[in-house]
């Protein structure tokens, strides 16, 4: 009996809640996600995955930028979404930075990521 | 200064002597450090002999050429600044490669009508590959040298020379894949001899082995010179960025964020040095990072014999990074990983389109690229900080109730690049 299909690799399980919602791939879009959380879905999202991060590196260092395989990329974008998450709950505690120039006026261009996925795997 | 071998001195003592002096006017005493005139901030005529004196004569940065590294590669940059009419349409300048590999620059009008040729929002900041430019108004057709290779029904034309309605092409210069173009039809220096001092300190940055990652853009209501004085000075990190970064600057050694050293350099241009304190003790996740690779600043500590030579050119202690300031308009803050940097586009005396970015080295592994992440968040979260002052200032400025503005020792790069423009205004 086989389960659910997965987004990411089964020693990952633990953060396959994360993959369908918060796995973006530019910073615009990721950044545009973390202002519309509430802090404490961000603190969920740090306590979760900060303690795997080293797993997760490991894991995606198997592989070369330009080859990676969908569910190593998924893993890759929720370790930049955890680097997006970090200043709002280490530092500002609260989704987007107190007293700033206007989000809306202010644009997020994101250059692509020199990485490719290939487009063979699940 | 140097010390004997065998007794280094500590990074603690090779700091100015704050507590005594004003190092930075210490080191240029020439420099008058009194109140001066806000008007040129404020005036629409000196704005108008900005743009004749100093956008329609000097060298300006318009992108790297990592944006266009194969022949036919090409992008639009609209340069408000140095339109004709006061009040009049902005010209837009196609920088391309073309079909020889060089790296050239045009006026985006069709010799025939004026029409721009090529209608590429310049704001999406995507490059294109084209093999000929062809006008969407009636056909005609350049080479990527600029050269007239086309025109259609060209018999009906009566004394159509297609050899001398070539795009016209602007000046145009490479250094270390910064491309520079000069709209003046015969500039008065060189890029070499206008950007000198940085290019003798920044000779062995690898800045070729770094690649663009981050690039955030606003419309300000506010001076050029007042935006760009945002990112050049230490003396506002304690307030403006108490959310994003309360601790890592302004320690018990430097609370109150002093740049570390500041060399002034001929026709504007100047360097300013910062340092991160050395009792920071960074939140889990940056310590984290920095385990693996560097964020937007160096860790502190000497940073002499590192890869990226040229950095921390008098050799501080605790480096964190330094801020080139390439008159008129574009700041280049390299550390030990990277460089970071702004653009600043005057379209009114009130108005600037800024633009920062951030350059992280080629990544070697995936894992690089959730290391470089995090520079890249804190960086621009930080840059919504600095931004936020900039309408403020403005709207203060331009109330009449300030008449002069009044720089610090550590504010000595604002002061230089007032001081550069008005000499330059004047001259």
């Amino acid at each position: 009996m086989t389960g659910e299909p997965t987004l990411l690799p089964s020693e990952f399980s633990d953060l396959e809640r994360f993959a369908a919602t918060w796995v973006f791939d530019t910073e615009k879009q990721r950044n545009v996600f973390r202002v519309q959380q509430t802090l404490d879905d961000l603190d969920d999202f740090y306590h979760t995955v900060f303690p795997r991060m080293d797993a997760l590196c490991e894991y995606i260092d198997q592989f070369e930028l330009d080859a990676m395989p969908p569910p190593a990329a998924r893993l890759l974008r929720l370790g930049q979404m955890l680097m997006e998450v970090v200043p709002a709950v280490e530092i500002y505690r609260q989704p987007d930075v107190p007293n700033a120039f206007e989000f809306e006026r202010f644009h997020i261009i994101s250059p692509d990521d020199p990485m490719k996925v290939t487009e063979n795997q699940p | 200064m140097s010390s004997a071998p065998g007794t280094p001195q500590s990074p603690e003592s090779r700091l100015p002597d704050w507590a005594n002096t004003r190092p930075v006017s210490d080191r240029y005493p020439y420099v008058d450090m009194g109140p001066v005139s806000t008007e040129p901030y404020v005036s629409e005529e000196f704005f108008e002999l900005e743009r004749e004196k100093i956008f329609k004569k000097m060298w300006l940065y318009v992108g790297r050429t990592e944006r266009i590294p194969n022949e036919g590669d090409h992008f639009i940059q609209v340069i408000e600044a140095v339109r004709t009419k006061k009040n009049g349409t902005n010209p837009s300048f196609i920088i391309c490669r073309d079909k020889n590999g060089e790296v050239r620059a045009f006026h985006n009008a069709c010799q025939h009508r004026g029409t721009s040729v090529i209608w590429q929002n310049h704001e999406t900041w995507k490059s294109e590959n084209r093999k000929y430019f062809a006008c969407r108004f009636h056909g005609w057709v350049y080479d990527t040298d600029g050269s007239l290779k086309f025109v259609p029904d060209e018999n009906q034309f009566c004394g159509l020379n297609k050899s001398e309605r070539g795009l016209r092409p602007v000046h145009c210069a490479v250094w270390k894949g910064f491309i520079f173009i000069n709209v003046d039809p015969n500039p008065r220096e060189t890029l070499e001899q206008q950007i000198e001092p940085h290019a003798k300190l920044l000779k062995d940055f690898p800045f070729e082995k770094i690649h663009k990652r981050g690039i955030w853009t606003a419309v300000v209501d506010v001076n050029w010179k007042v935006a760009m004085d945002a990112f050049q000075e230490g003396y506002h990190v304690n307030t403006v960025h108490a959310s994003t970064l309360p601790e890592a600057f302004n320690g018990a050694l430097n609370p109150n964020c002093r740049p570390t050293s500041i060399r002034l350099f001929e026709r504007g241009n100047r360097s300013v040095t910062f340092m991160v304190s050395p009792d920071f003790e960074p939140p889990a996740v940056e310590k984290w990072v920095r385990e693996r690779g560097s964020s937007w600043y160096a860790a502190g500590g000497d940073e002499t014999g590192n890869e990226f030579p040229g950095t921390n050119p008098d050799n501080d202690p605790f480096y964190a990074f330094d801020c080139h300031g390439f008159f008129p308009n574009m700041l280049v803050d390299p550390y030990v990983g990277g460089f970071y940097g702004h653009e600043f586009w005057p379209i009114s005396v009130n108005k600037t389109r800024w633009i920062g970015s951030i350059n992280f080295a080629e990544p070697e592994k995936p894992s690089d690229l959730i290391v470089h992440e995090h520079g890249k968040t804190l960086l621009r979260d930080a840059f919504r900080e600095d931004t936020v002052t900039l309408d403020a200032t403005q709207v203060g400025l331009e109330s009449g109730a300030v008449e002069t503005t009044i720089f610090s020792d550590g504010e000595m790069a604002p002061r230089h690049l007032y001081n550069s423009v008005v000499e330059m205004v004047n001259s």
